[in-house]
C-alpha cells in the first residue's frame, strides 16, 4: 500500500471512528443571533470571546458594550506600575493572597481578523499583593501562556491548564517561598478544559466520568459516571460544597432549532449522582459563589428569525444544588442600553459582566465605567475579596496600542 | 435554484466538518467548537450564503480558517470539553484510555497544521487542489508545496519507499 493509500485508509478509518453527539443547532442559531446583535450594537467579537462571559481565570475584554441606566456606584484607582511589558490577554488568577498575572500575548488579533502568524504567548509572570499595593516578578510559567489556557487556584496553589496542539499540559505555580512550576503527571486523555476547584482538588470532566486532582496529594482519583438517563452533552462541572455538579444539554434532544435544548444539572453527593429539576436557561458556565452557582450571562435567546422558541430563554441564571431550584438573573443585568467597559470576570461575590458589576449577594446591578487610558480589549481581570484588578489589553485601531497598565475598582458600601 | 434551510445544511455538514476539523486540530473539542462557531458566525449571514452556489464549500473554509487560527482566536470556550481520542462504541471505559498507536495517525499529527489541512482535504475531503486551495485561501502553488512538504516529512518519518501523492 502506498502512501496515497494509506493516508485515505487512515483518515477513513480514523475519522469515521469519531462517535459524534447530535450538533446543537439551536445553540448555532442562538450564537449567531447574539453576533447578530452585537454587530447592530457595533461591538463586532467572535463567538468564542462572547461565551467568555462568566469564566474564570482568563478573562477577556470585549470592548465597549452595552449596559443598563444603573448608576455607578463604585471607584478605580491606578495601581503601582505591575513589572511587566504591555501586553495582551495574559492570565489572571486571584490566589486569596495575590493576584497573579502570567503570560499574555505582543500581538494579539484584533476582532474579526483573521490572523495568519502564531503568536506563541508570553510566559513571565508577576503578582500583585493588595495588602502592600506592590507588584513582584515571579517564576515565568514553564510553557507560553495565552488565550485559551487557563488558571485557577486551589489551595492557595495554582493551577495552569495549558492547551497544546496533542492535549493539555497541566502544571502548579505554589508561590513564595517556593516559587516554582511543577508539571502535573498522569493527566487524563479525556480531561476537559474547564476545571473548577473547591478547596485543595480540582475537578475536571473526563468523558462522562469527572476526575479529580488533589493540589496537596499530588494525585487524580475519578468518580463514579454519571449513569443519569438522558445522558448530558457539552458537559461541564462546577464544584459546591453539595458535591460536584455537571451541567449539560440533553444528549437526546432533537436540536431541530425549535425548541431550545435547557441546561440540565447533575450532582454528586459523595456515593450517587442526582439529577436536578431542569433549569431554564442556555448558557452553561457556571461559578460557586459561596451559595449558589451562577452564570452571569445576561442575553437572552429567542431562537431566530425563522422558527421562534415559544418564548425568550435566558442564557445565565442561579442554580441552588442544595435544593435544585433555579431562578433568572435580576432583570437589572441586561444588554439593553447605555455603555460600560466590557471586562468580564466572575468572582466570588461580584461579577463583571457585559460592561455590568453584578452583586450575586443583593441582586444589585452598577454600570462598570472604563478608567482614562485604559485599553479597550484584552485585559485580564479578576476579582480580589473585595477588588476587581485589571490589567495590560489592547486599543485597536491605524495601529494596536498595548498596555501594561493595571487598575482596581472597589464597589462603594451601600448608602445606609 | 432552491435556497437551503440553515437546520438542514446543519444536519447534513454537521459531522463531517467536525471530522474535518479535528484531522487538522488534533483536539475534538477544538474540532466541535470550531464548527459550532462557524455555524454561528454562518448563522448570522443566512441569507447571503444560503444563496451562494455551495454553500458547504463556504462553510469548509469557516471551519478550517477557524481552526487554524483558534490558538489566537481562543478565549474561553462554549465547548464541549474533551481532548479525548476519537470515541469508541464503549465510550464511558474507552473515555480515560490512551488512544491506540498508528503510525501515519502520528506522523500526520505532527505535521504543522496548515499542511494537516492541506492532507486531510484532500485525502479525506476528496478535494482538488482548486477546491483546497479555495478552503485555505491561498494560491493552489501554495497547495502544491505545501502537500509536497508534508508527503516528504510522511515518508521520511514512515521511511516510506514510494513517491506518493505526486498527482496533488
Amino acid at each position: 500500500m502506498d502512501l496515497d493509500e494509506r493516508l485515505r485508509a487512515t483518515y477513513a478509518e480514523r475519522l469515521g471512528e469519531v462517535d459524534l453527539p447530535t450538533g446543537d443547532v439551536a445553540a448555532a442559531r442562538r450564537e449567531g443571533t447574539r453576533l447578530r446583535i452585537r454587530r447592530r450594537l457595533g461591538v463586532g467579537v467572535a463567538a468564542a470571546v462572547v461565551v467568555a462571559v462568566a469564566v474564570g481565570g482568563v478573562l477577556v475584554g470585549t470592548g465597549r458594550v452595552p449596559v443598563g441606566p444603573a448608576d455607578e456606584t463604585g471607584h478605580w484607582r491606578e495601581l503601582p506600575a505591575p513589572p511587566l511589558s504591555p501586553r495582551a490577554n495574559a492570565a489572571m488568577v486571584w490566589t486569596g493572597h495575590e493576584v497573579l498575572v502570567i503570560g499574555g500575548e505582543k500581538h494579539p488579533c484584533p476582532p474579526n481578523a483573521d490572523c495568519g502568524a502564531t503568536d506563541r504567548g508570553l510566559r513571565d509572570a508577576a503578582a500583585y499583593d493588595p495588602a502592600t499595593n506592590t507588584w513582584a516578578p515571579i517564576a515565568p510559567a514553564p510553557v507560553p501562556v495565552g488565550p485559551g489556557d487557563r488558571l485557577l487556584a486551589a489551595g492557595g496553589i495554582v493551577v495552569l491548564r495549558h492547551w497544546q496542539q496533542d492535549g493539555s499540559a497541566w502544571f502548579t505555580y505554589e508561590p513564595p517561598p517556593l516559587n516554582r512550576w511543577t508539571r502535573i503527571p498522569d493527566v487524563p486523555r479525556a480531561i476537559g478544559d474547564l476545571p473548577s476547584a473547591l478547596g485543595s482538588r480540582v475537578f475536571a470532566t473526563a468523558g462522562r466520568r469527572v476526575v479529580v486532582y488533589d493540589v496537596e496529594r499530588g494525585d487524580w482519583s475519578t468518580l463514579p459516571a454519571d449513569r443519569r438517563s438522558p445522558r448530558l452533552a457539552a458537559r461541564r462541572v462546577t464544584a459546591t460544597p453539595y458535591g460536584p455538579v455537571v451541567t449539560g444539554i440533553d444528549s437526546t434532544q432533537p436540536n431541530d432549532g425549535r425548541s431550545p435544548s435547557v441546561v440540565l444539572a447533575d450532582v454528586f453527593d459523595g456515593k450517587t449522582w442526582r439529577r436536578l429539576p431542569a433549569t431554564g436557561q442556555l448558557d452553561n458556565l457556571w461559578t460557586w459563589n459561596g451559595s449558589r452557582m451562577v452564570d452571569a450571562d445576561p442575553t437572552v435567546v429567542d431562537g431566530g428569525e425563522t422558527d421562534p422558541f415559544p418564548h425568550v430563554y435566558p442564557a445565565g441564571g442561579l442554580l441552588d444544588p442544595a435544593t435544585g431550584k433555579w431562578s433568572p438573573l435580576p432583570q437589572a443585568l441586561s444588554v439593553d442600553s447605555g455603555e460600560g467597559w466590557g471586562v468580564n470576570a466572575p468572582g466570588r461575590r461580584w461579577f463583571a459582566t457585559y460592561g455590568q458589576v453584578y452583586d450575586s449577594q443583593t441582586g444589585s446591578v452598577v454600570r462598570l465605567a472604563q478608567p482614562d487610558g485604559a485599553a479597550d480589549q484584552g485585559s485580564a481581570a479578576a476579582w480580589t475579596d473585595d477588588a476587581l484588578v485589571v490589567f495590560g489589553g489592547a486599543t485597536f485601531g491605524g495601529t494596536t496600542e498595548l498596555s501594561n497598565r493595571a487598575w482596581a475598582w472597589t464597589p462603594d458600601p451601600p448608602t445606609p | 435554484m432552491t435556497v437551503p434551510e440553515y437546520d438542514d445544511v446543519y444536519a447534513a455538514w454537521w459531522p463531517r466538518l467536525v471530522r474535518t476539523a479535528y484531522a487538522v486540530s488534533g483536539d475534538r473539542g477544538r474540532a466541535e467548537d470550531a464548527v459550532q462557531t462557524a455555524f454561528a458566525k454562518a448563522y448570522r449571514s443566512w441569507r447571503r450564503i444560503s444563496r451562494l452556489e455551495a454553500p458547504e464549500a463556504y462553510l469548509r473554509r469557516m471551519v478550517v480558517n477557524e481552526v487554524l487560527n483558534d490558538r489566537r482566536r481562543a478565549r474561553c470556550r462554549h465547548e464541549i470539553t474533551s481532548d479525548a481520542p476519537p470515541d469508541r462504541a464503549d465510550a464511558e471505559t474507552a473515555d480515560l484510555a490512551p488512544a491506540h498507536d498508528d503510525d501515519v495517525w502520528r506522523a500526520v499529527s505532527s505535521l504543522p497544521p496548515r499542511q494537516r489541512a492541506v492532507l486531510v482535504l484532500r485525502y479525506y475531503e476528496d478535494l482538488s487542489e482548486q477546491q483546497i486551495a479555495d478552503a485555505l485561501g491561498c494560491r493552489p502553488g501554495t497547495v502544491k508545496s505545501q502537500a509536497s512538504a508534508a508527503l516528504a516529512t510522511l515518508r521520511t518519518r514512515l521511511d516510506h519507499p514510494t513517491r506518493a501523492g505526486e498527482g496533488l
